[in-house]
């Protein structure tokens, strides 16, 4: 009876002591909310640093908590409380507190400078001042003070007395803008435009409750209403980052992946810093609004996600309306009022202006603020009654467009008159914004009457000159209006809003013109040694030898500008050549050229390979973090589960160990096999995964076909980016999961594989919470283990994944994240974690591969023809891909498996080793000293021929250390110094061990055959051949049989 | 059972329904069984269901004794063409959308295994090949999702002796059972007429057929006693069985299932507590746009 009881129930104002005033009409945020919490009760709201602090029911618990203790201090409605504090969860409680107690929320910025914080407490005259004291996360460090205001309240208008029982007409904030007398004003916004205001966001943003939103603004800005209430009333996860600092650079866009992001609402000034190649898959909707950005920023950004443009004063609630941003975009649109809100283009007189025409914006409905504060007159010239309708006139000039957008113009009282003649100086910022060296300008008017000139500040990517500006705007604009100095500035001073601080610039003015001429030129009189131009000219000459282009800008991304992984690769041999120590890893972290010149001009201070480091407490970190953006396990048994394993999804089936999996399962089992492929839809996707199969197993496809599913997806997208349904329905038809589904790369950072390889397994596991127990094998790695320092010594299936230390490579770490992730992420079937040794060609069984880490090593030392004395004693273990996936199916059908099983060779073998075998063989291989084989490999790596190359001289850097003990050698020698153990995994499988085969000469040698490097380099090949062919034709007779 | 009413005057059943369908569900799915008495559209259709059950059955007697003047051949070839026209043709689909939509199931939101003729026969528990009928199980054993809803609408007055019966206690604790061997992929494969015959005794199945593995030692056993038109709703998930009989007349009835669409894909429903089957029936129920034309060239 429960479910009927809790309909009737009115909800949470049920639980209010009888001194309550009510419930919230329909409309009020709180009704809305409280039903998002009700529902949504369990999902993470407030998100502290990737820690869930809040879910939605906690929420809004301490938010009526507070709310009563408001009360209890003697708020009462219409009194203001003012929060003096920065970005931070207790923010969003004690402005919701504050509507619980049906008071308004006035923010206190604590950058503001104490003469600004004085003048608006004493407008304001708030009743109580809401303090917190402790860490950003201490939740119950709020602290309540009286204000020190002993007079009555200047509160004419209203009765607080009347109970006004959550009235939409009640006072919901006060928020203060700067006016253009200097003095900020108070506006008075009620709660009725809100919740309009906020649905229409959400729409627009496509936000749900599985989005998560960054909250970048300050408080002080009326925009986070906008950001806190769309991802509550959306019942999303609001992300709070306090110290986050909106600073160009991959800072953001790491910390966006990292937390999985999905809605931010930037300031436009930040866009032309971020690399859009940088960003991160995850994101979906970016939001600007409040200041014009250049037109092919906008169009950049749009074709990449959603770009929403949101216009609208503090006057009508935040926003009035707003446009999605496309690859069209040539003018500063601002979008249609939303259907609730109403726009006037008017003349001065107050006529209606025609369309086309320039006029000032007038706004009229719901979500018009009540007034300023103390400000009657003020009010009473801004908010006016015309034909029986209220208006804000905004002062923004607009022009109506064809098809009913309005386009920004310009601020009225921004218009400047310079010698007789009315100008917009947006107008002007506007057209130097589309330089494509400008990223950002903003013009101002210096001196008065004769001596008064314009001067353009302007933010650049790379060095601009002040001449070539000059010559810009004046194609561009009439000769009055191009600016008679161009001041260059790293960046522009903005207001707690974002928007550039028009008065701080004139201020800089008075300074800057003291000096002689301030001509645009680049800032490099610094650091004369290490001078960054110099650096500069040396990359663009690299980029240029590894890109095939020339004439980079210090803003261009490496990426964008047609690199890739290998070209990063390319691109750090040929740094090295220069003396430059440029990893491909860091490649990744600083892909603009301006901060690779920035990373190598530190580079001194800073040890080289920490760029290859992950600490293991940060990806635990970031793997509970994954985690709790899951969505809660649905209730299901954890009963026996029966070994089935009879119908399996693999993933990662196209992999160079998937696929050799996949055509055994099918060929050596009757399990159904479901494979998920990347593609773009079902005919190509199966084409693509019948193709890779070829035709020796297309033939009994007949037979196979029904027993081979193929379905489109990605492992990056939630639910593998598939339809609601098509998810529920792939969870009830599996029994298994296979999970091999990653990206390998050797060089790659940890941020460019976490959403493949750790968010990825995430989505593939999530599967197991669905339908009935799965069993979920997961398809690890020795690396996660044996890559960590410290490392232990023996690795079996009972070793453990370290707890602490640090792990080499981008790929260990997502390896470890990964196991991690897996071992936590609790569902009610089981889970195999496999760890697989280094994977290498198979020719005993015909799996053969030419881009495996040995053969591509094996090849590039053939290619250079000699090896550094002394070898450095490094090992690495051989496990062949074929027994590799002999030993998998095996696992398959096992019942009683360890949570961990390990395919590995247990028996290593040696750099020198491989070095006999190959002079054995007849390959010449010379000692040389280690400074001749560097340089050596340098020069060859310079001229590698493709992609294998590239990566096989990439190893061979390995036996360039001079010290084996240091933890270089981690991709193709990661058996140095450590011993893997598979005997529990024998055990288990009833095998007597060895899983694989001993790595002897005649191995060696018939593998070093498959690679084809020996032709002509020995004598006697064509024995070997012989037997390689008879034994291959074997291993097809039997598959046949 | 937490959630089920224990007050002897309530009873097992609930004679209402909540007005507002997604509080039945909830309901349904916490474990609580619907009875209700018949309206007078439910015995209209009840009534002309039975009509025709007697038109196929009736001519020489009383339908509910025609097996003891047919051979088991003729009566069955005679129940298969009932079976086949209830459960694939227009009328009784549109009849399901209306029965739902009049109980304030929104009929848009769901999806729905049409009307199944049950034939119980007289002594038929006695017949080994028809044993698994009587098996106590639930629906969900046979990759039904755990939002199925089981509509069941007597077309004469039942029971309880020839009717059927529920375990609440055990709704929600698990039974030893082996559902992990059925595979509805593999069910319908080959043989689309299953869909409809799995409950048949004329069809040895009972190798793939999930049963409850141990001995029930049930408190409460809670019969279903039904005039014609009366409908019981209930979560297919519960622990259920048909009464094996020796009355001297076969009971009819039909039953049949829905699924709430949003609920299924968000994974609401009764709780699973021992369903390993695999596979879902979902796609392969009809939806309210599929009137007419589902199953066609299946059936
Ligand atoms: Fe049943």
């Amino acid at each position: 009876m429960s479910g009927l009881a809790s309909k009737e129930s009115p909800g949470f104002v049920s639980q209010d002591p009888p001194a309550a005033t009510g419930s919230p009409p329909a409309g009020h945020f709180l009704a809305r909310y409280g039903a998002i919490a009700r529902r949504l009760a369990d999902r993470p709201a407030l998100v502290l640093c990737g820690k869930v602090l809040l879910s939605h029911g906690e929420l809004f618990d301490a938010a009526r908590d507070l709310g009563f203790r408001l009360r209890r201090e003697g708020a009462t409605p219409e009194d203001v409380v003012a929060l003096d504090m920065g970005r931070c969860p207790n923010f969003v409680i004690a402005m919701l507190g504050c509507w619980f107690a049906e008071a308004a929320f006035l923010p206190l910025d604590p950058n503001w400078p104490e003469q600004r914080r004085q003048t608006v407490l004493q407008d304001a005259r708030p009743r109580l001042l809401l303090r917190t004291e402790g860490a950003p996360g201490e939740l119950s460090s709020l602290a309540i003070r009286r204000a020190s205001d002993p007079e009555p309240r200047n509160n004419t208008r209203h009765t607080p007395q009347v109970a006004r029982a959550f009235s939409d007409d009640g006072l919901a904030y006060l928020i203060y803008t700067s006016g253009t007398t200097g003095r900020p004003k108070g506006v008075e916004v009620c709660h009725r435009g809100i919740v309009p205001m906020l649905e229409a966001q959400i729409e627009a943003f496509r936000m749900s409750a599985e989005s998560r939103l960054l909250w970048l603004l300050s408080p002080a800005f009326d925009a986070s209403v906008s950001d806190i209430g769309c991802s509550l009333l959306s019942g999303a996860a609001l992300h709070i980052e306090p110290r986050a600092r909106l600073t160009p650079g991959p800072g953001l866009p790491t910390w966006l992946a990292t937390h999985g992001i999905t809605h931010v609402d930037l300031p436009p000034a930040l866009l032309p810093f971020l690399p859009t190649s940088r960003l991160p898959a995850t994101l979906r909707t970016v939001v600007i609004g409040g200041e014009i950005c250049a037109e092919e920023v906008i169009r950049a950004w749009s074709s990449r996600l959603r770009l929403v443009n949101v216009y609208g004063p503090t006057e009508a609630t935040v926003c009035t309306g707003l446009t999605v941003c496309d690859a069209s975009w040539n003018r500063a649109l601002i979008g249609l009022p939303f259907p609730h809100n109403h726009y006037r283009v008017s003349r001065e007189g107050g006529e209606p202006c025609s369309p086309g025409e320039m006029g000032e914006l007038w706004i009229a409905g719901p979500q018009l603020a009540r007034g300023y504060r103390n400000a009657p007159n003020l009010t009473e010239r801004r908010f006016i009654t015309h034909d029986g309708t209220r208006w804000y006139r905004t002062g923004d000039l607009v022009r109506e467009l064809e098809g009913g957008n309005f386009e920004f113009l310009g601020r009225r009282d921004r218009q400047l008159k310079l010698r007789g003649r009315l100008i917009a100086p947006e107008e002007i910022e506007s057209q130097l914004s589309k330089h494509p060296n400008v990223s950002r300008a903003a013009v101002i008017r210096s001196g008065q009457d004769a001596d008064a000139v314009l001067i353009a500040f302007v933010v650049c990517k790379d060095g601009c000159d002040g001449d070539e500006l000059t010559r810009f705007a004046e194609e561009r604009l009439p000769h009055w209006m191009v600016p008679a100095t161009f001041i260059q500035r790293e960046s522009l001073p903005e207001t707690a809003s974002g928007k550039t601080d028009l008065t701080r610039l004139a201020d800089m003015v008075h300074a800057d013109r003291v000096e002689p001429a301030p001509r645009l030129d680049r800032n490099d009189e610094e650091k004369p040694d290490r001078c960054p131009a110099k650096l500069e000219a040396t990359i663009d000459e690299l980029w240029h030898h590894v890109l095939g282009k020339s004439g980079f800008a210090g803003s261009d991304d490496f990426f964008e500008m047609g690199g890739d992984s290998l070209a990063a690769l390319r691109l750090s041999f040929a740094a090295r050549s220069r003396g430059l120590a440029l990893p491909a890893s860091a490649i990744w972290t600083h892909p603009t050229m301006a901060s690779q010149v920035a990373y190598l001009a530190s580079a001194s201070q800073r040890e080289t390979s920490d760029h290859d480091y992950c600490e293991v407490t940060d990806l635990e970190r970031d793997v509970r973090q994954i985690l709790s953006t899951l969505p809660p396990p649905e209730p299901r048994f954890t009963g026996p589960n029966p070994a089935q394993n009879t119908r399996v999804l693999l993933t990662g089936a196209t992999g160079f160990f998937g696929l050799p999996l996949l055509r055994r399962l099918l060929t050596h089992s009757s399990r159904h096999i479901t494979v998920l492929v990347r593609g773009s839809d079902r005919d190509a996707a199966r084409e693509r995964i019948c193709g890779l199969l070829g035709t020796d197993v297309a033939p009994a496809a007949a037979r196979m076909q029904s027993r081979l599913t193929v379905i489109y997806g990605d492992l990056t997208r939630p639910k593998l980016g598939l339809s609601p349904m098509d998810w529920r329905t792939l969870g009830e038809r599996i029994d298994t999961i296979c999970h091999l589904g990653a990206s390998l790369s050797g060089t790659a950072h940890y941020h460019a594989l976490r959403e493949t390889n750790v968010v990825g397994t995430a989505h593939a596991m999530e599967l197991c919470r669905i339908g009935r127990p799965k069993h979920f094998f997961f398809g690890g790695s020795l690396i996660a283990v044996s890559g960590c320092r410290p490392s232990p010594e023996t690795i079996d299936e009972r070793t453990p994944l370290p707890k602490a230390g640090r792990i080499r490579g981008g790929y260990a770490a997502s390896k470890w994240a990964s196991e991690r992730l897996v071992r936590l992420l609790d569902h009610p079937g089981r889970t195999t974690v496999v760890r697989l040794g280094l994977l290498t060609a198979d020719p005993d069984t015909g799996v053969l591969t030419r881009s495996d880490n040995l053969a591509m090593f094996l090849k590039a030392l053939h290619r250079l023809g000699c090896v550094p004395d002394p070898l450095p004693g490094l090992w690495t273990d051989v496990t062949p891909i074929g027994t590799a996936v002999r030993i998998a199916t095996e696992l398959l059908d096992r019942d009683c498996l360890e949570d961990c099983v390990h395919i590995v060779n247990r028996r290593p073998v040696s750099l020198a080793d491989l070095a006999h075998a190959m002079r054995y063989q007849g390959v010449h291989l010379d000692s040389v000293s280690r400074n001749r084989f560097t340089q050596r490999l340098e020069d060859m790596a310079g001229r590698a021929r493709d992609q294998h190359e590239t990566q096989g001289f990439d190893l061979c850097l390995d036996l360039c250390q001079p010290d084996t003990r240091h933890p270089s050698a981690y991709r193709l020698f990661g058996s140095t110094g450590v011993r893997f153990s598979e005997a529990a995994t024998c055990g288990a499988l009833g095998h007597p061990g060895p899983l694989c085969p001993k790595v002897d000469r005649a191995y060696l040698a018939n593998f070093l055959d498959s690679l084809g490097i020996l032709r002509g380099n020995r004598l006697g090949t064509s024995t070997r051949h012989h037997e390689t062919d008879a034994q291959r034709q074997r291993t097809r007779e039997e598959r046949h049989a | 059972m937490k959630t089920m009413p224990q007050s002897p005057d309530l009873g097992f059943f609930q004679d209402r329904l909540p007005a507002d369908s997604a509080t039945a569900r909830a309901m349904l799915y916490d474990g609580h069984v619907f009875h209700l008495e018949a309206t007078a559209s439910t015995r209209r259709l009840a009534a002309e269901m039975w009509a025709i059950v007697e038109a196929q059955l009736g001519e020489s007697g009383p339908a509910r004794e025609a097996q003891f003047r047919l051979d088991q051949p003729g009566f069955y070839s005679r129940i298969g063409h009932l079976r086949k026209r209830f459960y694939g043709t227009e009328p009784y689909h549109r009849a399901v959308f209306d029965l739902l939509q009049a109980c304030g199931f929104q009929r848009e939101a769901h999806r729905c295994d049409p009307m199944r003729l049950r034939v119980i026969t007289d002594g038929g528990f006695r017949d080994p090949k028809a044993a698994p009928v009587y098996y106590p199980h639930r629906d969900t054993w046979y990759a039904n999702p755990q939002a199925q809803i089981t509509w069941s609408l007597a077309l004469h007055d039942m029971g309880p002796e020839d009717s059927f019966e529920f375990y609440p206690e055990y709704f929600d604790r698990p039974v030893r059972n082996d559902s992990e061997c059925f595979d509805y992929d593999d069910w319908v494969q080959d043989d689309w007429d299953r869909k409809i015959g799995w409950q048949n005794a004329e069809r040895d199945r009972s190798s793939t057929y999930p049963q409850l593995r141990q001995e029930i030692e049930p408190q409460r056993v809670e019969a279903v006693k039904a005039k014609a038109g009366d409908l019981i709703i209930f979560a297919g998930a519960h622990l259920h069985r048909t009464r094996p009989h020796s009355v001297g007349r076969t009971r009819f009835s039909v039953d049949f299932r829905t699924v709430h669409r949003e609920d299924h894909e968000r994974g609401r429903g009764a709780p699973n507590v021992d369903n390993r089957s695999r596979g879902s029936t979902f796609a392969d129920h009809m939806g309210p746009d599929e009137i007419g034309n589902w199953g066609r060239g299946r059936l």
